[in-house]
C-alpha cells in the first residue's frame, strides 16, 4: 500500500502544475560534471548535451531554452570552432532579443 | 500501515499545498504587485550568497537554477558565460550588490532583474543522511531597485524517501521512476533542484509562459515555506 501511494505521489510531483516549456534533458547532470571536474570529457559532454537541446528543442517553446545557444557558441569558440561560435552566439539573438546587449558585448571581443 | 498511509496523504497534501500555492491567502498580483508593474523579461543569476559551512552549495544551486526560472518563462542569462564575465568584472561576490543599486549591472547585462540566492543552512547530519537546508530567493529589479520577490525555505531531505528497492513489479516501478526523477544525479543536486523547484513555482508567469499575465487572481503561497522535500 504504502508503494502504491510513493508511485501516486511521485506521477503527481512530477506531472503537477505545468508542461514544460523547454526540454533541458541532461542539462543538470552534464553541467554539474563539469563544474566539479572540468576537464576534456567533462566538457565534451557538456558540448553535446548543449547540442543537443539547440538541435531538437521539444519543449512546447519549439525553441532551445535560453542561454544554451550562447553558452555552446562560447565553448566552441573556446576550443577553436570559432565561425560555429559566433553563429551560435548571433543565433541566441535572434531566439531572445533581450539577449542583444549582453551578446553584443561578446561578439565585439572575438569578431575582431 | 495504515498510520504510514496517512503520514504519506498528508505529506502529499503538504506537497500540493506547497506548490500549488492552494494555501488560501493573498492573491498573487497582490504579493508581487511590482512584477506585474514592472513585466521583467531577462533575469541575471547571480552567484550565490553561502552562509552555510557546506562549500559545494554555491555552484549547486547557482547551476541548478537556471533550468526552473527558464520554465516559469524568464530569459536567464547563459549560465557559463555570465559566471566568467562575471568573475572577470570582479563582481563575483554577489555580497557587494544585495545592499545596492543595481542600475550598473543591470545596464552591462541588458537585465531587466537580479536574482540573489542566499544560503542561510545547508547541512547534513550523520544521524540517517538527513540533508537541512534554509535558502532565501531574492529578485531585485535594476529599474527601481524593489524587491520584486523574496521566499524563504526550510527543508529536510531523507534518502529514505526516496523509496525502497523493494521487490516485484511494484518495487521495480518505484526504482524507475525515482531514478526518471533523480536521473542519476548525486543527492545534493537533487536537494537543490527540489529547492529551487518549490520556491520558485510561486514566481508569477514571465514573458514566455502561455500564464504570463493570467495568473495575477492565483493564490500566492506562503512567504516562507517549511517541508520535506
Amino acid at each position: 500500500m504504502r508503494k502504491i501511494v510513493f508511485i501516486v505521489l511521485l506521477v503527481a510531483i512530477s506531472t503537477s502544475c505545468s508542461s514544460s516549456l523547454y526540454s533541458w534533458k541532461g542539462y543538470d547532470k552534464a553541467m554539474q560534471k563539469y563544474t566539479i571536474a572540468p576537464n576534456e570529457k567533462s566538457e565534451q559532454a557538456l558540448v553535446d548535451t548543449y547540442q543537443k537541446l539547440v538541435d531538437n528543442p521539444t519543449g512546447t517553446s519549439k525553441t532551445p531554452p535560453p542561454g544554451v545557444a550562447a553558452d555552446l557558441g562560447y565553448l566552441l569558440i573556446e576550443s577553436g570552432r570559432k565561425s560555429e561560435g559566433l553563429e551560435l552566439l548571433r543565433y541566441e539573438k535572434s531566439i531572445y532579443p533581450e539577449s542583444t546587449k549582453f551578446i553584443d558585448y561578446i561578439l565585439k571581443r572575438y569578431e575582431q | 500501515m495504515r498510520r504510514i498511509h496517512k503520514v504519506v496523504i498528508s505529506s502529499l497534501l503538504l506537497l500540493f499545498s506547497i506548490g500549488c500555492g492552494a494555501v488560501r491567502g493573498a492573491t498573487k498580483i497582490e504579493r508581487y504587485p511590482d512584477i506585474y508593474e514592472e513585466k521583467p523579461v531577462s533575469i541575471l543569476v547571480m552567484p550565490p550568497i553561502n552562509r552555510s559551512i557546506n562549500v559545494t552549495a554555491k555552484e549547486l544551486l547557482y547551476n541548478t537554477i537556471t533550468v526552473p526560472l527558464t520554465q516559469r518563462g524568464y530569459y536567464v542569462f547563459p549560465t557559463l558565460l555570465t559566471l566568467d564575465i562575471l568573475k572577470e568584472e570582479s563582481a563575483y561576490d554577489s555580497e557587494m550588490f544585495i545592499e545596492n543599486p543595481l542600475d550598473k549591472v543591470g545596464e552591462f547585462f541588458g537585465a531587466d532583474a537580479v536574482l540573489f540566492i542566499v544560503i542561510h543552512d545547508w547541512s547534513r547530519s550523520n544521524l540517517a543522511a538527513h540533508i537541512k537546508v534554509e535558502l532565501q530567493y531574492i529578485i531585485k529589479s535594476t529599474k527601481s531597485n524593489k524587491v520584486l520577490f523574496d521566499r524563504t525555505g526550510e527543508f529536510t531531505y531523507s534518502p529514505s524517501s526516496d523509496g525502497d528497492s523493494g521487490d516485484g513489479v511494484v518495487g521495480a516501478m518505484v526504482g524507475i521512476l525515482a531514478d526518471a526523477l533523480s536521473t542519476a544525479m548525486t543527492k545534493e543536486v537533487e536537494v537543490a533542484r527540489r529547492c529551487n523547484e518549490v520556491l520558485l513555482r510561486d514566481l508569477p508567469a514571465g514573458k514566455y509562459s502561455s500564464s504570463f499575465g493570467k495568473d495575477g487572481d492565483n493564490y500566492a503561497g506562503k512567504e516562507s515555506v517549511r517541508g520535506e522535500l
